[in-house]
């Protein structure tokens, strides 16, 4: 981590705010009539976070990301960056503050008449380096994202993923402080997103840059991430660490997106019909030494049969989170006590069917 | 020499001339070319940047140049030229001859032209301006690097098409005392019905429109990856 600056974190051991919305507000004119694009936007961005932003098309994500290195201006509050205001820089300051911002598009957005090595070199042009240091710089960047022996191809004859390495080498190309991601992997398979987002994680390690991630998928957040915003319509629904918002997820868009991500929201649907005893239930377990053996103590303390339907295990950075949805047999009183003895063990439990019984 | 005597006979036995007309074509439409090109690029790059959304909005700028080409493009070229006489004596000091069919081959084809380079410039995937503006390029480094280099291969298919019509333009203002080729045609082959003189002339434009197009295709294949 770098020395955090003078201003925001003095005196604290967290890393410094980087980046800092104010109650951002974007409106569009749209035929006459002002549509909200952002709307009280309020979030920190730190030092050395991999911090996501994800909502439905539609939700302000890009908009709010364009905001960073002013593509897009705002209608209202302000946005801060490494300490300047955005709305406040002139047009020069503006491009030399946006060479210290990388970013990264869905479509990679390469040049197609340059080859892998000129898109590289194209960000560098301003920089000032002689014709041989660029050339030097350039063969580190491909180097860094393992295309070097690509480096005369031309973006055409690439894979998807070798398009976004190189759009990623390009966008290091002047050792930015800030990494922007602009559903950099939506356009990529399941594989490839996989190897895409491991090399984004590795660099923020490496480099210990910033990296501001859209996406519409909770898996790309699960995956690389250590904070999310959920943008729902211009506003944050829910902005808290990962870990915690699949634990315990707040708004009822941030559940939808990850029940649609794990197999666990699957499960939910596939439950067959309940007899007139019995409790459909979702279990979600936080801490490591909580599991499935918590089930058998219930059903022999309890007396009562309970039906595992399905289970799973998933990674969020280092911390497992377990989930289990499981059917409790018996009569409503002892139902009850069961779930109570789950929760009072710091177990999640969620009723996802009770017969009237 | 004797076959194409007997096969162009009005022809062969004015030959100076002939190659005389040919050159004052090839001359018209090389500079006249040439000047449309700059001015057809300027007015693109105009379009380009200050239409709705562009780099540089501006929608009086945009509005002035939109309407001034469509005004220009709506009128038929003869009446153009023949309307123009009283400019081109002003600006060129004669009306006649390849000095006087240069300037308004210049006014006739550069709104044609600029549309059609607009055409080039707009089939520039706006993501890659967002990528370079996103990496702190200025306007004008955009304009140069990406919307004028990424659209080499567009310009170059644009450029064939216009000379193709300029060509034909070439020919029309050979009517009004233009010189060239057009006035060959018109002096023997219509007015004096020498059929050889005309035919001789559409093999020549034929050659003219082959070289044009094959050098556009060089062009265009040479820098599409």
């Amino acid at each position: 981590m770098t020395a955090p600056e003078s201003t925001a974190s003095v005196g604290t051991s967290s890393p410094a705010t980087i980046i800092e919305f104010d109650n951002v507000s974007k409106v569009y004119d749209v035929d006459g009539e002002g549509r909200k694009a952002l709307d009280g936007v309020t979030l920190a961005i730190h030092e050395g976070d991999i911090y996501g932003i994800i909502g439905l098309s539609g939700a302000g994500k890009s908009t709010l990301v364009r905001t960073i290195n002013g593509i897009e201006s705002v209608s209202g509050g302000s946005v801060r960056v490494e300490g300047k205001e955005i709305g406040e820089l002139r047009p020069k300051e503006l491009r030399g503050l946006r060479t210290r911002i990388g970013m990264i598009f869905q479509n990679f957005n390469l040049m197609p008449s340059r080859t892998v090595a000129g898109n590289v070199e194209f960000p560098l042009r301003n920089s000032g380096l002689s014709k041989q240091e660029r050339a030097q710089r350039v063969a580190e960047l491909l180097d860094l994202v393992e295309l070097s022996e690509h480096s005369d191809k031309f973006p055409a004859e690439l894979s998807g993923g070798q398009k976004q390495r190189v759009a990623i080498a390009r966008a290091l190309a002047n050792n930015p402080d800030i990494l922007l991601s602009d559903e950099a992997t939506s356009a990529l398979d399941p594989l490839t997103t996989e190897a895409i987002l491991a090399l984004l994680k590795n660099l923020q390690a490496k480099l210990g840059i910033t990296i501001v991630v859209i996406a519409h998928q909770m898996q790309v957040i699960k995956e690389i991430c250590n904070r999310v915003a959920v943008l729902e319509h211009g506003t944050v629904v829910e902005e808290n660490d990962v870990y915690s918002v699949f634990a315990n997820p707040q708004a009822d868009l941030t559940k939808q997106f990850i029940a649609n991500t794990s197999a666990l929201g699957q499960g939910e649907n596939t439950a067959t019909e309940l007899a007139s005893d019995e409790t459909l239930i979702k279990m979600q377990y936080v801490d490591q030494n909580v599991s499935e053996s918590l089930i058998s103590t219930a059903s022999r303390q309890f007396d009562v049969d309970i039906d595992i339907r399905f289970a799973e295990v998933s990674q969020i950075g280092s911390r497992p989170l377990g989930g289990i949805i499981a059917v409790i047999k018996g009569s409503a009183e002892t139902r009850e006590k069961v779930i109570g003895y789950f929760r009072s063990r710091s177990v999640n439990v969620e009723v996802l069917e009770a017969s009237r019984a | 020499m004797n076959f194409l005597s007997t096969l162009f006979p009005d022809v062969s036995v004015r030959m100076d001339e002939f190659y005389d007309c040919t050159v004052e074509t090839l001359i018209m439409v090389g500079i006249v070319g040439l000047v449309s090109f700059v001015l057809s690029l300027v007015f693109a790059v105009i379009l380009t940047t200050t239409k709705p959304g562009g780099l540089s909005e501006n929608t009086a700028v945009y509005q002035f140049f939109d309407k001034l080409i469509n005004l220009f493009r709506s009128i038929p070229f003869i009446i153009l030229a023949t309307t123009m006489i009283p400019f081109t004596r002003i600006v060129m000091g004669t009306a006649i001859g390849l000095k006087g069919a240069i300037f308004p081959l210049i006014v006739g084809i550069t709104p044609f032209f600029s549309r059609q380079m607009e055409s080039a410039l707009l089939g520039v995937d706006p993501g890659l301006v967002e990528a370079a503006v996103s990496m702190g390029l200025s306007k004008p480094q955009i304009v140069w690097r990406v919307y004028l280099r990424e659209s080499i291969a567009q310009i170059a298919k644009v450029t064939s098409i216009t000379i193709v019509n300029l060509l034909s333009m070439t020919a029309v203002i050979g009517v009004v005392g233009g010189g060239g080729l057009g006035d060959f045609a018109i002096r023997y082959g219509f007015q004096r019905y020498m059929i050889d003189a005309s035919i001789a002339v559409v093999l020549v434009y034929l050659v003219f429109i082959y070289i044009a197009e094959t050098a556009g295709k060089l062009v265009i294949a040479r820098t599409s990856h």
